[in-house]
């Protein structure tokens, strides 16, 4: 476990200005060796600058970013011991597969390259596709070998750019599961940047919830989703109703709720929506619009226009912090 | 739509008549027994050697001078990029006659007129847009954070160069060479208006040959040696440059 | 790095432009021998259209242009159309094709100033009519051929299934969405042609001239800013039709005014 007290990349005070607009406006991180951590944010809230700095495409106007210890400041892109995934892949197109993987490894004078290309495309299940071209491949599989170029060199840390951004969401699911059991197989610090909340809180060890170019929260996906610090981080991740309460407002996540004989908080079903597995009603109270999840055969029995009573289980309601927006 | 095949029928008659044919005819000519003397004799492989230099220095004076620009051009914002594109292709639809006359123009006052320099100079000013054009549509075409994912890599910047950006622009390189090299080879009038005696090239022999009426068999076969080296470079080009559109 | 080449740019821009510039301003010169500005006069361009000879010479370039642009477009069109999909014999077809582009002009021309003698057909208009058109077509198929590739394959079909005999289909579907690139093929090889020297060199018959031909016998006795007056015109007059080639083509994505 000491291992993991170890820092590996640091980010503190980071601004960043472009036109006049501060993209990141303060940013701080200490991102543990080993770890997998999300930057999660709406386009625009930063996150890929940041990570642009990180990796030396970008220069910070404020701030110090270190890496293992060390500053950043000066240390130009080539000499970072950090590899990229690009959303765009960014294959060189007139290198095979083999070639592609062996490019850093071959820079860096390394041996027995053949066997440590081989090893990185076994492991993202690659192995046989090694004189093809990147034309010829599908988009997975471009991002596969695009993983496999980043990791054969060892980095330090990984940087994932919205990786699977281009990809359709059936392949996207496998590879979020590929890309966890690749990232604990090498323990190797992983930075991933998405804006999708599902793959943030499923894939991560903790996130960044950024908007604004500042960081909102840093937490596990467990306290992100269920102790948001503010209200943009409870809309943000997943769906939400926010109720006042006692004079606070608090964060009712919609599976905290149930339909039930009878209650004070009563109306009629707007729609349903059904997932097979479960459903989602929109329920008008008074002013108010409710959602309430539901076992996807609990919902098919109910229809739009219906009367329902909603029972709130107010143990797993969250207070915000008084003060915050 | 297949049964439109018979369409091609009338152009490919024409250029059967009008190209194959007449090709054909003066190949012919050139195994005659004044052309086979021509193609034996050393003053007409030095000529094809002097022509194939200049055409080589012209291409390569081109390459080094146009890629630069058509990098320059790719990371311009989109209008800039418009109006510069548009600037460098302008003199390649002007008359190249026209053009050449106005180097000559240029040039006359510094005294470097028909020298060897002047015939270079004015066919890099003429063929130097067909080198930018399929230099510029081949960076257009790489791959967004190519150069960065290199440099991530470990490339240095003249590594992600050479190693990178070098290699995956390379069908536009061999193409803006096969474009400038092929027209510089059998080229006349400029090299004439500019370079004067001093610059005489294949073109020149060939227009001499047919012109004054002296031994046009001489002149048949190097237009059969020029039509060969276009042929064999082509054929090379095509097993290069595998392509989905007619050119 | 990348203020060097915008430099290095910058400089070849003005090395592509300075020559055309000095020559169209030095044609409004008023002095014969001046290597600097003097007057400004329009008297080279009235002198030049006091030239009769020229006049024919102008209406030769015409008919050769226009001839010749009518011929190889629809030839052109043809060709491109012909080869669409893919049968038994296409590398041959399209290699032929594009032949004439690929071919230095001076081989094109002796091939068939020898063809023309070797079949005793005189050198005339119509000899050299032939030539341009041989070279045109093979421009316009690429220009047309470019476009069909983007249009929709079942396009025609669509047209038939609701009725059209498939000649009727071409015409109504097919031909007006080439059309704006047929056009352009057309004006690109009426611009081809005006601009044309070598071929025309050697193809045309003694007197047939076009501009181009005569400015370089024009050279021969030295310059002037008479020849100034008279290649600034075919400029501009290249220029103007470029520009309307392009902006017919809709090429929104290269270069347009």
């Amino acid at each position: 476990m000491s291992s993991r007290s170890r820092l590996s990349i640091v980010a503190k005070d980071v601004v960043r200005v472009i036109d006049g607009r501060r993209i990141l406006d303060g940013v701080s991180l200490e991102i543990r060796e080993g770890e997998f951590f999300s930057l999660l944010g709406p386009s625009g809230c930063g996150k890929t600058t940041l990570l642009r700095c990180i990796a030396g495409f970008d220069r910070p106007d404020g701030g110090t970013l270190e890496l293992d210890g060390v500053d950043l400041a000066r240390v130009p892109t080539h000499r970072r011991d950090l590899n990229m995934v690009f959303q765009s892949y960014a294959l060189f197109p007139h290198l095979d597969v083999f070639e592609n993987v062996a490019f850093g490894l071959r820079l860096a004078g390394s041996s027995s390259i053949p066997e440590k290309v081989r090893e990185a495309l076994d492991l993202v299940s690659l192995a046989g596709a090694e004189r093809r071209k990147p034309a010829t491949l599908s988009g997975g599989e471009q991002q596969r070998v695009a993983l496999a170029r980043a990791i054969v060199t060892r980095p330090k840390a990984l940087l994932l750019d919205e990786p699977l951004g281009a990809l359709d969401l059936k392949l996207r699911k496998g590879l979020q599961v590929e890309l966890r059991r690749i990232q604990s197989m090498l323990g190797m610090t992983f930075l991933y940047v998405t804006h999708d909340q599902d793959e943030a809180l499923s894939m991560s060890d903790r996130i960044a919830v950024m908007d604004g170019g500042k960081v909102r929260q840093i937490g596990t996906p467990d306290a992100v989703y269920r102790r948001p610090a503010d209200e943009f981080v409870a809309r943000f991740v997943g769906a939400v109703n926010i109720v006042d309460r006692e004079g606070r407002r608090v964060v009712v996540r919609p599976e905290s709720v149930r339909l039930t004989e009878s209650s004070d908080i009563v109306g009629a079903v707007d729609s349903v929506s059904y997932f097979g597995a479960r459903s989602l009603l929109r329920v008008a109270v008074g002013d108010a619009t409710w959602l309430v999840e539901l076992p996807g055969a609990v919902g098919r029995s109910v229809h739009a226009g219906a009367r329902v009573a909603l029972a709130v289980d107010w143990n797993e309601a969250w207070p915000l912090p008084e003060g915050a927006s | 739509m297949n049964d439109r095949r018979w369409w091609l029928f009338p152009p490919i008659a024409w250029l059967s008549v009008f190209l194959a044919l007449p090709v054909a005819v003066t190949a012919s000519k050139a195994f005659s027994t004044a052309g086979l003397e021509a193609l034996a004799s050393p003053t007409t492989w030095r000529l094809v050697g002097v022509s194939t230099l200049v055409a080589a220095v012209t291409t390569v004076a081109c390459l080094l001078a146009g890629y630069p620009v058509a990098w320059c051009i790719s990371r311009m914002p989109e209008r800039r990029r418009r109006w510069v594109l548009f600037l460098v292709v302008l003199p390649f639809w002007a008359n190249l006659l026209v053009r050449t006359y106005a180097l000559m123009t240029m040039l006359r006052p510094f005294g470097v007129l028909d020298t060897w320099f002047a015939a270079v100079f004015g066919l890099w000013h003429g063929w130097l847009p067909f080198m930018v054009l399929p230099l510029y549509n081949a960076i257009e075409k790489l791959p967004p954070r190519l150069a960065e994912a290199a440099a991530d890599l470990g490339a240095t910047p003249a590594q992600v160069f050479f190693k990178v950006v070098v290699p995956a622009t390379m069908p536009g390189i061999v193409a803006g060479c096969v474009l400038v090299f092929i027209p510089v080879l059998g080229a006349f009038a400029t090299p004439e208006m500019l370079g004067g005696a001093q610059a005489f090239m294949a073109g020149s022999r060939i227009q001499l040959a047919f012109l004054s009426g002296r031994n046009p068999e001489a002149g048949a076969a190097m237009t059969l040696v020029l039509t060969a080296i276009t042929l064999l470079l082509l054929w090379g080009y095509r097993r290069v440059h595998r392509s989905e559109g007619l050119l | 790095m990348s203020r060097l080449a915008t430099t290095w740019t910058l400089g070849v821009l003005v090395l592509l432009w300075v020559p055309i510039v000095l020559l169209a301003a030095f044609s409004f010169n008023e002095a014969r021998f001046a290597t600097t500005f003097t007057a400004f006069t329009l008297d080279w361009y009235v002198r030049l259209f006091e030239d009769r000879e020229l006049r024919g010479i102008l209406v030769n370039t015409v008919v050769i242009a226009g001839g010749s642009a009518v011929l190889s477009t629809v030839l052109g069109t043809m060709a491109a159309m012909g080869l669409r999909g893919t049968f038994v014999g296409k590398r041959v077809a399209a290699a032929l094709v594009t032949l004439p582009v690929m071919i230095p002009d001076i081989v094109l021309a002796i091939s068939l100033l020898v063809l023309f003698r070797a079949g005793g057909v005189p050198l005339s208009l119509g000899t050299a009519l032939i030539a341009h058109t041989t070279f045109n077509l093979a421009y316009v198929a690429i220009v047309v051929a470019a476009r069909a590739e983007s249009l929709d394959p079942s396009l025609e079909a669509a047209a038939m299934d609701l009725g059209c005999t498939p000649t009727r289909a071409w015409f109504k579907v097919t031909l007006p969405a080439l059309a704006p690139a047929i056009a352009s093929g057309a004006l690109l090889s009426f611009t081809l042609s005006f601009d044309d020297f070598v071929i025309t060199y050697f193809t045309t018959g003694p007197g047939d001239g076009t501009l181009p031909v005569k400015i370089f016998s024009m050279v021969r006795h030295g310059i002037s800013p008479k020849v100034h007056a008279l290649a600034t015109l075919i400029l501009a007059g290249s220029v103007v039709l470029i520009v309307l080639a392009r902006a017919l083509a809709g090429a929104p994505k290269e270069a347009r005014t």
